[in-house]
C-alpha cells in the first residue's frame, strides 16, 4: 500500500517537473522562433544578408526544437510504460 | 438477460455523459483561440472536434485507472455502475441548475465510489488510490498548469520586447492553431477515457471482461471517442452565438502559452494515468497567462470556484451516487430500477432545460473567463 503509494506520488511529481520544463521550454522556442524571423526579416531589408540569414537559420532550429518537442512529448504519452 | 439490459443502459447512458462532457468542454478548448482571432470558430470547432476522436485513441492508462485504482471490482455490479453514472449526472445537473461549480471528471468518479460504499461498504473504496490518483493531481493540476503559463509569459515577454508587436501577434496566432490543436488532442486523451474506464469497469461487472485480463475493447474506444468528438462539434455552434460578446481578453502570446501549459499538464497527467478535470486545468493555465502579464488582470473569482469545486465535486457526488444506489435497489436486482429510473432521468432532464430556458430566457451559459473581459 505504501510503495504503491510512493510510486503514485512519485508519478505526480514527474507530471510536475515535465509540464513545467516542457511547457517553459516550447513556449521560450517559439517565442525565439518568432524573434528570429522578425529580426531575420528586419536585416534582410535593411541589406545585411549574411546576419539575416543567420538569424533565420536559428530561428528555424528553434522552431524544429519546439516541434521535435511536442511531438516526443504526444510520442510519449502513448507508449504503453 | 436482466443483466445485459442494464449492461446496454449503462453503455448508452455513459456514452451520453461523454456527448455532455465534450458538448460543455468545447469552450474551454477553443475559446482562447477564438478569442485572440488566431482562427475562425468554425474552423476552431471543426479541427477540436477531430483531434478530440484521435487524442481518444493515444492512451488508455487513464481508463485503467477509472476502472480499477479507485474500487474493488470484485464488489462492482452493473447496477452499481449504473447508480454511480446516474449519480454523477443528477449532481451535475444540480449544480448546473443552481449555478454551482463543478467538475464532470471528479462527479464521475465521486458517483461510482458513493454507490460502491452504499452497495458494499468501505472496505470496497481504495482510499489510498483515491487520495493519490485523483484528489492529489486534481489539487496540484491546475497549479502546475498556472506556475508554467505565469513564468513562460513572462519569459515569452522579455524575448519579444524588442521586436514590432504586430509580428510578433501574427507569429504567435499561427502557433495559437498548433497550440489549440494539442489543448484538443489532450482533451480527449483525458476526458474521453474517463468513459471507457467506466464502461470497462461495467463490462467486468456483467462477466465479459475478466478482472484479472482487464483491458479496454476497442469498440468502447471507438464509441467513446466518437461520442466525445460529437459533442464537441455540436457543442461548438452555441459558442459561435455567444463568443461576440463574451471576449477573452487576451493577446495571441498569452493564448499560446496558456494552451500549451493546459495541453501539457493535460498530456503528462494522462500518462501517468491521471484523471484531471480538464476545465480546471485549462482555466488554471489561462489565469497563470494573465497573471504573468499583469495580476490585477486576472478574475481571482474563478480561481475560487475552482477551490469550491474541489471540496464539494467529490463528497457530494459520492452521496448523491450512494443516494441513487439506494433508490434503483428499490426496484430489486433487475432491471427495472434502470429502466424506471432512465425514464425519470430523461424527464427530468427536459423539466430542468424547459425550466433553465425559461429562467435564462433561452441565452446558453458560457464559462466565466479566467482574466478580464474586453
Amino acid at each position: 500500500m505504501a510503495l504503491l503509494a510512493a510510486s503514485t506520488v512519485g508519478s505526480i511529481v514527474r507530471v510536475v517537473w515535465s509540464s513545467l520544463l516542457s511547457s517553459v521550454l516550447v513556449a521560450v522556442l517559439f517565442a525565439g522562433a518568432v524573434t528570429g524571423l522578425i529580426v531575420g526579416g528586419e536585416l534582410r531589408r535593411s541589406n545585411r544578408g549574411a546576419a539575416a540569414a543567420a538569424c533565420t537559420a536559428a530561428a528555424l532550429v528553434a522552431l524544429a526544437i519546439c516541434v521535435a518537442a511536442v511531438a516526443y512529448g504526444v510520442i510519449l504519452v502513448g507508449q504503453k510504460s | 438477460m436482466s443483466a445485459d439490459v442494464i449492461l446496454v443502459i449503462v453503455v448508452v447512458t455513459a456514452l451520453a455523459f461523454d456527448f455532455t462532457n465534450g458538448f460543455h468542454d468545447t469552450a474551454n478548448v477553443v475559446a482562447t483561440s477564438i478569442s485572440t482571432r488566431a482562427i475562425g470558430p468554425r474552423r476552431a470547432i471543426a479541427i477540436a472536434s477531430v483531434l478530440n476522436f484521435v487524442g481518444a485513441f493515444i492512451s488508455l492508462k487513464v481508463a485503467e485507472t477509472v476502472g480499477k485504482g479507485f474500487v474493488d471490482t470484485g464488489a462492482v455490479t452493473t447496477t452499481v455502475v449504473y447508480a454511480g453514472l446516474l449519480g454523477a449526472i443528477s449532481w451535475n445537473l444540480m449544480t448546473w441548475y443552481v449555478g454551482l461549480p463543478s467538475s464532470s471528471s471528479h462527479a464521475l468518479i465521486g458517483g461510482l465510489v458513493g454507490s460502491v460504499i452504499a452497495a458494499s461498504g468501505w472496505s470496497a473504496v481504495d482510499g489510498n488510490g483515491l487520495l493519490t490518483k485523483l484528489v492529489l493531481p486534481a489539487v496540484v493540476s491546475p497549479l502546475v498548469a498556472f506556475a508554467a503559463a505565469w513564468l513562460a509569459v513572462i519569459l515569452v515577454y522579455r524575448i519579444v520586447r524588442s521586436v514590432r508587436p504586430g509580428g510578433v501577434s501574427r507569429g504567435f496566432k499561427l502557433g495559437q492553431v498548433v497550440s489549440g490543436g494539442l489543448l484538443a488532442l489532450s482533451h480527449g486523451t483525458n476526458d474521453a477515457q474517463k468513459t471507457m474506464g467506466l464502461i470497462t469497469l461495467a463490462l467486468v461487472a456483467s462477466g465479459k471482461i475478466s478482472a484479472s485480463h482487464f483491458y479496454v475493447p476497442l469498440w468502447v474506444v471507438v464509441a467513446a471517442a466518437t461520442a466525445i468528438a460529437l459533442g464537441t462539434f455540436t457543442g461548438g455552434w452555441r459558442i459561435i452565438k455567444t463568443m461576440g460578446t463574451k471576449i477573452i481578453s487576451m493577446d495571441a502570446a498569452q493564448g499560446f502559452v496558456a494552451q500549451t501549459a493546459g495541453a501539457a499538464v493535460i498530456l503528462a497527467s494522462s500518462r501517468g494515468g491521471f484523471p484531471l478535470s480538464t476545465t480546471h486545468v485549462i482555466s488554471g493555465g489561462i489565469a497563470g497567462a494573465g497573471a504573468g502579464k499583469r495580476l490585477s488582470a486576472v478574475r481571482w473569482g474563478v480561481a475560487g470556484e475552482i477551490v469550491t469545486a474541489w471540496f464539494l465535486t467529490l463528497p457530494c457526488a459520492a452521496l448523491v451516487g450512494g443516494i441513487a444506489y439506494g433508490v434503483v435497489s428499490l426496484f430489486g436486482s433487475g432491471d427495472t430500477g434502470p429502466i424506471v429510473l432512465s425514464i425519470v432521468l430523461v424527464l427530468g432532464l427536459i423539466v430542468v432545460f424547459r425550466g433553465a430556458r425559461g429562467r435564462r430566457g433561452g441565452g446558453a451559459r458560457v464559462p466565466a473567463p479566467a482574466v478580464g473581459e474586453a
